[in-house]
């Protein structure tokens, strides 16, 4: 296939018609030049849209219909779109057309009012879609029109065994026509059983309860083989839809995960506030405590003035009730005098003076006694009073307590008006999503996960009893052999044909698989040799996934961490790229968007120059800093076409200008 | 040139293989279903591939 002129109109960025065309009937290399945004990328989806009747997205998810229309048509109410491709295909000239033309601005309607048509040299091709798959299959178009910046991602994806590795690697399989072989195998194991069956008719026909009895277990046997064959298939479907469900899921999950970590992060922020509002309760419980106190610590100079009173009057009390007790005592001892001055027996006055003077002071003491009867007892309950008046001083509140709490509440609350500003930002992105999806999808995949195993382990099992199966029939085969007509013999020779071409067929089926990937890894390699950046890489060695490994000069294998960097694994993808376009039987132009965008100068010089050599047809998108005037100079002579594509605002879209 | 190259590979094996086909049927076979690849193509496919082998052994 080479692709000599593209017709747009209102496809993506392109209002209204434009025409692409490819000059030299398309052969030789054709660029496309642009800035970011101009409208190079829905280029090339225009091409794929035309030929597959979809377009992903650099993740690898289907583009909605209706996004595919214009902006200024939609504007317009111009619900319609279509891409037209002229291109020869082994010396016929086809024009390909995809249309849909919409009454209203959905996806449902813009499917359903899809139409594809193929001309080739003037005839209508029916089937257009099954006619496109022949010449350049879906499956295989990564092969041929891609995107530079993607390119890694299948060297990283040939190293996995997730389902997508799977899909590459079948994908290569085709382009190097290792499906061939297996279909015919399938297709003879089809018509086989067909013929059993019809020998099976024959031998009824024959006759005879021997026969019959053979005829009924064989048919038995086809019967539960089939049955076991369905459930295989069954079986292998509901598998196969897990996978892509799982590889969707994780796809999704992998989209989304910005919402589970945000999910995750409200979860925390919100335990985060909680922690601050439970350090603000315990913050306040002490201020309470505090409060409780305060009021002693303002009663604290009435509190010291009455202590001071109290100290008084308890010394004053006590001076008087001392001094009582003095004078109690001098006055025993007055009394005793006063006794001692008179005679014992006859009460006769020993001594006068002595007695008056002890009358006299007797008087006295017993006036200053009357005088001081007033005095109380001492109050034992005033030391009670007064060692309360003592505790609360102790209890007196610390004003730099008071400052501490301050402090701390004030980092307290910094720390929520921080925790709450982020939530509320999380919150905002929040907003409309559903947190809960992230949750769902990782435990829809881990059960997706287990059901794939469960049913790989079902369809292992089925496979067991298949081949069990399979004996049983070898033997009842053998004695159909042994019917003796005309009409078997012949049903015969053509099954033991069938048997020996699917045997054939297998085997070609290891052997060419293996063969081809020896091919594919020396075409590698030489493609390798002329992009490498370091002599010391030698060559590539490929393994069964189709893997890449560079190996250098002293035998080492160098694995993905050795090598990683992004230039180096675009070159290694390039030159399996390379190496599969060279190996495959479909012939099909090569249209690469941003292949240098990863490449150092030295790389780019190389690729540059080793581009033309990769097919026919060579269309490179690229923006003007990937294209050096004197890496052009190189391929000056190969060069047809030089478009450059630009964007003129919403109203006018892109347009393609020639400019060679 | 591809198919071709198909076609040796199963030309190569059936030399050396006991139960040896003739290379004119590996061709017929191979081209069949080199003409019918698609799912839609397989109930054709295998009408063809059983006519083809009615025709060749009656």
């Amino acid at each position: 296939m080479i692709i000599n002129k593209v017709r747009i109109e209102n496809f993506g960025p392109y209002f209204g018609d434009h025409e692409v065309i490819f000059n030299n009937n398309g052969v030789g290399v054709h660029i496309f030049r642009g800035g970011n945004g101009q409208g190079k990328t829905s280029f090339q989806n225009a091409i794929l849209w035309a030929l597959y009747g979809k377009v992903s997205d650099r993740k690898g998810k289907e583009i909605q219909k209706k996004s595919l229309l214009n902006f200024k048509a939609h504007s317009n109410g111009f619900y319609t779109y279509s891409v037209q491709i002229a291109f020869n295909h082994e010396g016929k000239n086809c024009i390909l057309t995809r249309r849909t033309k919409s009454m209203h601005h959905t996806n449902k309607q813009y499917k359903e009012n899809e139409s594809l048509s193929l001309i080739r040299d003037g005839e209508i091709v029916p089937n257009p879609k099954n006619e496109i798959e022949r010449i350049l299959p879906g499956l295989v178009s990564r092969f041929f029109f891609f995107d530079g910046e993607m390119l890694r991602d299948y060297e990283e994806l040939l190293d996995n065994t997730s389902s997508d590795a799977v899909f590459l690697k079948d994908a290569i399989e085709r382009i190097l026509g290792i499906p061939f072989f297996r279909i015919a195998r399938n297709d003879m194991i089809v018509v086989k059983r067909r013929i059993e069956y019809e020998r099976n008719k024959i031998i009824r026909k024959l006759g005879g309860d021997q026969y019959d009895d053979l005829v009924e277990q064989f048919e038995d046997v086809l019967h539960e083989i089939d049955q076991i064959q369905g459930t295989i298939d069954s079986l292998t479907l509901q598998k196969q839809d897990l996978e892509q469900q799982l590889k969707d899921n994780k796809r999704r999950a992998e989209d989304i995960k910005i919402i589970k970590e945000n999910a995750e992060l409200r979860n925390k922020l919100d335990g985060n506030i909680e922690l601050c509002e439970e350090k603000l309760k315990i913050q306040e419980e002490r201020i309470k405590k505090l409060n409780s106190n305060l009021y002693k610590t303002i009663l604290l100079d009435i509190s010291e003035n009455i202590l001071h009173t109290l100290d008084r009057i308890h010394e004053e009390k006590m001076a008087k009730y001392d001094k009582k007790m003095k004078l109690t005592g001098k006055l025993e001892t007055i009394l005793e005098g006063i006794k001692n001055s008179k005679c014992e027996y006859c009460g006769t006055i020993l001594n006068e003076e002595k007695l008056l003077e002890f009358e006299k002071e007797k008087r006295i003491i017993e006036s200053d006694i009357q005088q001081l009867t007033e005095v109380p007892e001492p109050d034992t309950s005033y030391d009670a009073y007064r060692q309360i008046l003592r505790r609360m001083n102790q209890n007196l509140v610390d004003q730099t307590e008071y400052e501490d709490i301050e402090t701390n509440i004030n980092v307290i609350l910094s720390e929520m008006s921080e925790h709450s500003r982020k939530l509320q930002d999380v919150k905002d992105k929040l907003l409309d999503v559903d947190e809960e999806e992230p949750f769902l999808l990782e435990s829809k995949i881990r059960y997706q996960e287990g059901e794939i195993g469960r049913l790989g382990g079902l369809i292992e099992g089925k496979h067991n009893e298949m081949s069990e199966w399979m004996e049983v029939k070898s033997v009842l085969d053998q004695k159909m052999k042994s019917v003796d007509d005309d009409e078997m013999k012949i049903l015969e020779k053509r099954i033991s044909l069938l048997d020996s071409s699917i045997e054939l067929f297998n085997t070609a089926i290891l052997k060419y698989t293996e063969g081809q990937r020896n091919v594919v890894e020396k075409m590698a390699t030489d493609i390798f040799k002329i992009l490498r950046s370091k002599e010391s890489f030698s060559r590539l060695m490929i393994n069964e996934n189709y893997g890449l490994s560079i190996v250098t000069t002293d035998g080492r294998i160098l694995n993905r961490s050795e090598w990683r960097s992004a230039g180096e694994e675009q070159i290694v993808a390039l030159a399996l790229i390379g190496a599969l376009n060279k190996c495959s039987y479909i012939v099909g132009p090569i249209m690469m968007d941003t292949p240098f965008g990863r490449l150092d100068l030295a790389h780019g010089e190389k690729v540059m120059s080793y581009l033309p050599s990769m097919a026919d047809q060579i269309i490179i998108v690229a923006t003007d800093r990937e294209l050096r005037a004197s890496d052009l100079e190189k391929i000056q002579d190969k060069i047809q076409s030089d478009y450059t594509i630009e964007y003129y605002g919403p109203d006018t879209g892109s347009k393609f200008r020639l400019t060679r | 040139m591809k198919n071709d190259e198909l076609l040796q590979v199963l030309e190569d094996i059936n030399s050396s293989q006991e139960n040896q086909i003739d290379n004119e049927i590996i061709r017929e076979l191979l081209s069949i279903v080199i003409l019918n690849p698609l799912d839609d193509d397989r109930k054709d496919c295998q009408d063809q591939i059983k006519f083809y082998i009615e025709q060749k052994i009656r």
